[in-house]
């Protein structure tokens, strides 16, 4: 992939070589072009054998047997080295024997010196790619993953939620409020322009302050409840006058059925009918399916009344399900995650067909590192929110 | 009256009323009567605005619905389309002609009417209630079938949820949470092979299940297998459906296969294997499932309407219906 200027000031050098990794294990396995590659687990050297001088001695010992090859070598931001050789590539079976005989008196050489052979084995070589960015199995949804992890904590009972509900009802959140940038970032283009905010709370931390000891994870509609009543408080607070003087295009993050509240009517009521259309609604898969007869009056209103609408937060390997029209909502929000990177190639081909054509209408979000604005550009998707946007943003 | 109810005084009409009122005998205003709408807040806020850019009035009896007066026959029409696009039925009434109709609301209006009693069940200790509800209550025993060549072919049994053996105050949230409390009754019976006593062992069961995350292990089916055909399967509420992959993964290792519950004629679409993991796809049966395009109708499981229509659409499409059997 060619790095692009914006991109550049982003990445560090190892960063950029993680990314070019990951874009050759994805042709190779696209093309089924073979190749070889060798894993140096550098970082995995024991410590006593693993200062400066150790990885500087290493690598002097390793590098001129692959200059002369048609080896690429990749540095890795964990510190690893990865070598990538077309077929036999012999000079990799020597990288090992060195490795062995440099490491021999610790008896890991072998594991240090893994072999993984494309097309084969991209996912596994995505998965080294993705951990060196720190983007390991940790980032994932616990909820994403089968069997998902649960959540430590006592489900809480209904008693449990009117009480929180009851706590929440005079609550200012305002200091609890967390705003995110969705921005435009071009390929070759400059940096990232700020397109709209989106407000969100810290669900899980209030949450967890509401019902300590406990966990909603297993009680999704208890949570649902909880959340209605949090976005009652955030209605609240943006239907101040102070909040709409200040009004700028926006994005919220909210329960279909909030649209039939009052306090999202008096909001409404309060907006001049030019500004709506500047506040995006968003509304999650899970909550149109929970009440689709909520989401279709929510939907109604919100073009009766012109305000911008998105699919909030959707799981990409999800996208092929869902109808062509993404259920006639304006923007698709898509999460990005590491397992975009490791989707072969008919789930990443399944994926690219179900992406709206008007590529203007897709926002990437979870870009938390680079890699995402890569994956992103690499579809033509050119909106972005996530960490990545937020530090490019900040003063320095 | 129910019983322990009591006459609630008739209020009195605001000057704003009869000024409108007044208006609607002696000018040509208009004005629009709402019977129901879903969201009553945001249909009085919508007719709010109309009244205040026309001068006119919205008016809340006390037995429900609200009334738009005062305003012109244009903005009335305008309205009309407006809440008809909301699917919320109103009726356009021109003054002084339609007089008559808004005389006798504000007749019955002003006679005493009785308070209904307080009965909203509660919420505290509906878990407890849950579990403590006597064996065999709250689930039933279903049948599903298709015509096949003029006769009735019976295709598994569906052990099911009878949420309404549990209230709630209105509100889907609780509902849902009523469901998934009875819902995780049987699966924990499930789990103890405690199979409903009147369950056919020839035919496949279909267990109902609580919306929650795909946990780490499930009951095994019982014993049984139909190869090629529909065979032992989780019956999944649809928000399940954005972790349908991880769920398809565990059902299947364990034996089980996806069904899902709570399709509408608005997410028709999903009612497919190519869009989602399963064979069967249950949908309550209300006029708008027969003008729905379904992609699968033969996937498409209709229940809770066995009058001539859900037959008919059955019939005609190769649908099957749920039908409860005890």
């Amino acid at each position: 992939m060619e790095a692009a200027p914006a991109l550049n000031r982003m990445l560090g050098s190892s960063q950029r070589e993680a990314l070019a990794l990951a874009a050759l294990a994805r042709e190779s396995a696209a093309a089924g072009v073979e190749q070889r590659v060798m894993h140096l687990r550098l970082s995995a050297i024991p410590s006593n054998h693993n200062r400066l001088h150790h990885q500087r001695l290493l690598r002097e010992a390793l590098l001129p047997l692959l200059r002369p090859t048609r080896a690429r070598l990749y540095d890795l931001p964990s510190g690893d080295l990865v070598a990538v050789s077309p077929p036999p590539g012999e000079h990799l079976d020597l990288v090992r024997a060195v490795m062995q005989k440099l490491l021999d008196g610790e008896g890991e050489g072998a594991a240090i010196a893994q072999e993984l052979r494309l097309p084969q084995q991209a996912a596994a070589l995505l998965a080294v790619v993705e951990s060196a960015l720190g983007m390991g199995a940790e980032h994932w949804p616990a909820a994403a993953m089968p069997g998902g992890a649960e959540a430590a904590g006592a489900q809480p009972q209904a008693a449990d939620i009117l009480a929180a509900e009851a706590a929440l009802a005079q609550a200012d959140l305002s200091v609890h409020h967390r705003w995110q940038t969705i921005c435009l970032l071009v390929d070759g283009g400059p940096g990232p322009q700020p397109l709209w905010r989106e407000q969100r709370l810290p669900a899980a931390d209030l949450e967890a302050a509401l019902l300590p000891g406990q966990s909603l994870h297993a009680t999704p509609w208890l949570r649902r409840r909880l959340r209605a009543r949090l976005d009652k408080r955030a209605l609240a607070q943006w239907a101040r006058p102070e909040e709409l003087r200040g009004f700028s295009p926006s994005g919220l993050p909210l329960l279909p059925a909030s649209l039939g509240e009052e306090e999202f009517l008096r909001l409404d009521a309060a907006l001049p009918s030019a500004m709506r259309p500047q506040l995006t609604l968003g509304f999650s898969l899970p909550d149109i399916l929970a009440d689709p007869q909520a989401f279709a009056m929510a939907m109604r209103f919100a073009r009766l009344r012109g305000y911008g609408t998105a699919l909030d937060d959707l799981d990409a390997g999800l996208l092929p399900m869902l109808p062509e029209d993404n259920f006639g909502l304006g923007t698709l929000k898509l999460r990005f995650s590491a397992a975009l990177l490791a989707l072969d190639g008919p789930g990443r081909a399944a994926l690219e067909a179900a992406l709206p054509a008007e590529r203007a209408r897709v926002v990437l979000t979870g870009a938390d590192e680079p890699i995402a604005i890569g994956w992103g550009w690499e579809r033509g998707i050119t909106r972005f929110q996530g960490r990545v946007i937020e530090q490019s943003l900040s003063p320095p | 009256m129910p019983a322990g109810g009591q006459a609630a005084p008739a209020p009195r009409r605001s000057a704003a009323l009869s000024e409108a009122l007044r208006r609607c005998q002696t000018d040509g205003s208009a004005g629009l009567m709402v019977g129901w709408a879903e969201w009553p807040q945001m249909a009085a806020s919508l007719l709010e605005d109309v009244a205040q850019a026309t001068a006119g009035l919205v008016w809340r009896p006390r037995q429900g619905g609200f009334w738009l007066l005062g305003t012109t026959a244009g903005a009335a029409r305008d309205t009309l389309a407006l809440f008809e696009s909301m699917g919320w039925p109103a009726r356009l009434l021109l003054f002084p002609a339609d007089i008559a109709v808004l005389e006798a609301a504000l007749a019955g209006d002003a006679a005493p009417s009785a308070l209904p009693a307080a009965a909203t069940p509660g919420l505290i200790g509906i878990e407890e209630r849950a579990e403590g509800m006597p064996a065999g209550t709250g689930q039933s025993l279903a049948t599903i079938w298709r015509w096949q060549a003029g006769s009735p072919k019976l295709l598994a049994q569906r052990w099911m949820v009878e949420a309404e053996a549990l209230p709630t105050p209105p509100g889907r949230d609780w509902a849902g949470h009523a469901h998934g409390l009875l819902a995780s009754r049987l699966l924990e019976q499930a789990a103890r092979l405690g199979w409903p006593a009147a369950r056919k062992h020839k035919w496949p069961l279909l267990l109902d299940m609580p919306w929650m995350p795909p946990p780490r292990s499930l009951p095994a089916p019982p014993p049984g297998v139909w190869p090629g055909g529909c065979g032992h399967a989780l019956v999944l509420p649809l928000p399940a459906a954005a972790e349908a992959g991880a769920w398809a993964a565990l059902a299947a290792a364990h034996g089980w296969q996806l069904a899902w519950a709570g399709l509408t004629p608005a997410l028709a679409h999903l009612a497919t294997p190519q869009r989602l993991p399963g064979r069967l796809f249950f949908a309550e049966y209300n006029p708008l499932v027969a003008s729905a395009a379904w992609p699968a109708p033969e996937c498409l499981v209709l229940q809770g309407g066995e009058g001539r229509e859900a037959l008919d659409f059955a019939a005609k499409h190769g649908s099957s219906l749920c039908s409860r059997v005890c």
